[in-house]
């Protein structure tokens, strides 16, 4: 068994965010990168599945050098290697032309099941896994919170919001990882030693162009002070007159 | 971070980078938010040695023939300083397994006791601990009044060591005693041998979240195959405690950095006649000297760990280093605790717990005074100890 996880540097979720000064992105200087959390359990759920039954495992990213940090932690996690798609402003990319990339290796590489998080926390659009699943025409499971691997195929539970569901797909499959499908382990120094060891190719893709960008980038507004107020009274007057919802 | 403020873990490359963040996260995931608890209980936490074993803290210089990672001694530093950052007694949990059990037994013993034990030490499987300070023998070991009578196929040994950590749960423990001739050998006596016991000191104020033992020998056989072939004399055991008192002297950094962040947040935060107390100028002076002072002590730890790496450093180096960084933290965790007011005597935050444990780090592996001592001796060439 062959699986392939995708996984997307993102700003740290514990950072201080700022916009660029164009107004169109993030400032990205002196923010701390991790992996996209949910593509974190992705590359967790395909170190198990190596552990368990010997799967070949290959990790895949895009972007410049700076992203081998986060290649080096899955391969350091115990992923066996890297593919590294090369692209300078890869935070420009829109979903299309990353879900591209991911097409483009997975032709290469033919893996049985492509494992990747429900969404980068970066762009929120939720799109990749059917993506990817669409253009290879791979079976497609999304928000995974448990998988049992079967022989030849993949039996996966998801919570929706009418209940749970126990699907069943036959490989080739595309698997969005959802909170809850695993705790992701720390890599040890021994993992961290090896990674070093470890491959990480780099390839180049022509990728489409599309038409459509980011205008602007706001940041939440700031949280609003603390109020303590004394009793119930106090309250009902401040819903009513101040925030106004009475 | 902040109280790296001369940018000396830019030097690391990246596989060293990664190691001391993901101990970081380790850190600040599975031991801070119980480690106050854990001192109040008296209590080590047991369930981390074999999360340790897996991190691989267990046998950081040792050769990967025995299951070590072999790497050097600047990672060795990292790790207890990242540890001790937490607190000292997990520290002393992992430099008792590296440097007082598994080097004495990499350097002075036999392939067969090397096969036997290193492994086991490394996956966490044993535990072990180090038995040279006696109830009446401790900056003069040479005193020690534990011996070993030949016997037909081994030793029979008696006496007793004291303030021994991990005493109790060892599997294993690297006893220093002297044979007929008063020549210091070293026995590695193993749990369950008739005759051995420990004894736990529950009344410490000082390392709680660690286990101190007392062991007791009486008429112990140890066979010959558990005394170390190649240990002779007093300088095998300060040679082992040369290793561990390097890990101190990193150690002791990671404290004094723990303390000082503590300090500087709790400082902006805290408001006091209308504003933070940190736009006091008392305060300032206070947080500035902490800065200088970890910044000094960083330097030397950084020194001593190329020294060490490059075979160069003596044992005084390391006596420089454990005396003046240990001194250090307690220092910055005294203004620490200072600055946090009657908060900061709560378990609830670190900087206390930090200075009671730097008590005990001050006294053992060498008092201060001790150290002092044999800096005298390197300077004017004249021993004072006797």
């Amino acid at each position: 068994m062959k699986v392939m996880v995708f996984i997307k540097r993102v700003p740290d979720t514990a950072a201080i965010i700022k916009p660029s000064s164009d107004g169109k992105d993030i400032n990205r200087e002196n923010v701390p990168f991790i992996i996209n959390p949910y593509d974190e359990f992705a590359v967790e759920e395909a170190v198990k599945l190596k552990e368990s039954k010997g799967a070949e495992t290959v990790v895949v990213s895009i972007g410049g050098d700076e992203v081998k940090e986060q290649l080096r932690r899955a391969l350091a996690m115990g992923i066996d290697r890297a593919i590294l798609v090369k692209h300078s402003e890869f935070w420009k990319l829109n979903p299309s032309q990353i879900g591209e990339s991911i097409v483009e290796v997975a032709k290469r590489e033919n893996p049985d099941m492509i494992i990747l998080g429900k969404l980068t926390i970066d762009d929120y659009t939720y799109s990749l896994a059917p993506y990817v699943a669409y253009k290879l025409n791979y079976n497609l499971i999304t928000y995974a919170t448990k998988l049992e691997y079967l022989d030849g195929k993949v039996k996966a539970e998801r919570e929706t919001d009418l209940g749970n569901e126990v699907w069943e797909a036959e490989f080739p499959v595309v698997v969005s990882a959802e909170r809850g499908l695993n705790e992701p382990r720390l890599p040890n120094m021994r993992g961290i030693m090896m990674a070093k060891r470890k491959t990480i190719e780099e390839i180049e893709i022509n990728l489409p162009q599309y038409t459509y960008s980011i205008e602007t980038f706001t940041p939440p507004p700031p949280r609003k002070g603390v109020k303590i107020l004394e009793n119930v009274d106090e309250l009902i007057k401040a819903l009513k007159e101040e925030v106004k919802v009475l | 971070m902040l109280a790296d403020f001369y940018l000396l873990d830019d030097e690391l490359n990246e596989e060293e980078r990664q190691i001391r963040d993901t101990l970081r996260e380790f850190v600040k995931k599975e031991i801070l938010p119980h480690i106050g608890d854990w001192w109040l209980q008296g209590k080590f936490p047991m369930h981390l040695i074999k999360k340790f074993a897996e991190m691989g803290l267990l046998g950081i210089t040792a050769p990967e023939e025995y299951g070590g990672l072999n790497l050097s001694k600047r990672v060795y530093g990292i790790v207890a300083r990242e540890l001790e950052y937490a607190d000292s007694g997990i520290r002393s949990f992992v430099s008792v397994q590296n440097s007082l059990v598994i080097y004495p037994i990499l350097t002075y013993g036999s392939d067969e006791q090397k096969r036997r034990f290193i492994p086991k030490l490394i996956s966490g499987e044993m535990i072990g601990c180090f038995g040279l300070t006696e109830p009446d023998s401790g900056s003069d070991p040479a005193s020690m009044k534990t011996h070993a009578k030949k016997t037909k196929g081994g030793y029979i040994l008696n006496g007793a060591k004291m303030w021994i950590t991990n005493g109790s749960i060892a599997d294993v423990a690297v006893v220093w005693a002297k044979d007929e001739n008063g020549i210091i050998k070293g026995f590695l006596v193993e749990k369950g041998f008739e005759g051995f016991s420990t004894q736990e000191l529950k009344t410490k104020i000082s390392l709680r979240a660690s286990i101190t033992s007392e062991l007791i020998f009486n008429d112990v056989f140890v066979p010959d195959e558990n005394v170390l072939p190649y240990a002779e004399g007093l300088k095998a055991p300060l040679s082992c405690l040369t290793q561990a008192r390097y890990g101190i002297a990193w150690g002791a950094v990671g404290c004094a950095m723990a303390t000082f962040e503590e300090a500087v947040n709790y400082s902006k935060t805290r408001i006091a006649f209308g504003k933070p107390i940190a736009s006091f100028q008392l305060i300032q002076e206070k947080l500035a000297d902490m800065l200088t002072e970890i910044t000094e002590a960083q330097l030397v730890a950084w020194r001593l760990a190329e020294l060490m790496d490059s075979g160069r450093a003596s044992f005084r180096h390391v006596s420089l280093a454990k005396r003046n960084n240990v001194r250090t933290a307690i220092e910055v965790a005294r203004r620490a605790r200072a600055i946090l007011g009657a908060n900061g005597t709560l378990a609830e935050y670190h900087s206390m717990r930090h200075l009671a444990n730097l008590e005990a780090v001050e006294t053992y592996e060498g008092t201060y005074e001790i150290h002092t001592l044999i800096l005298g001796e390197y300077i004017t060439g004249i021993e004072a100890f006797r």
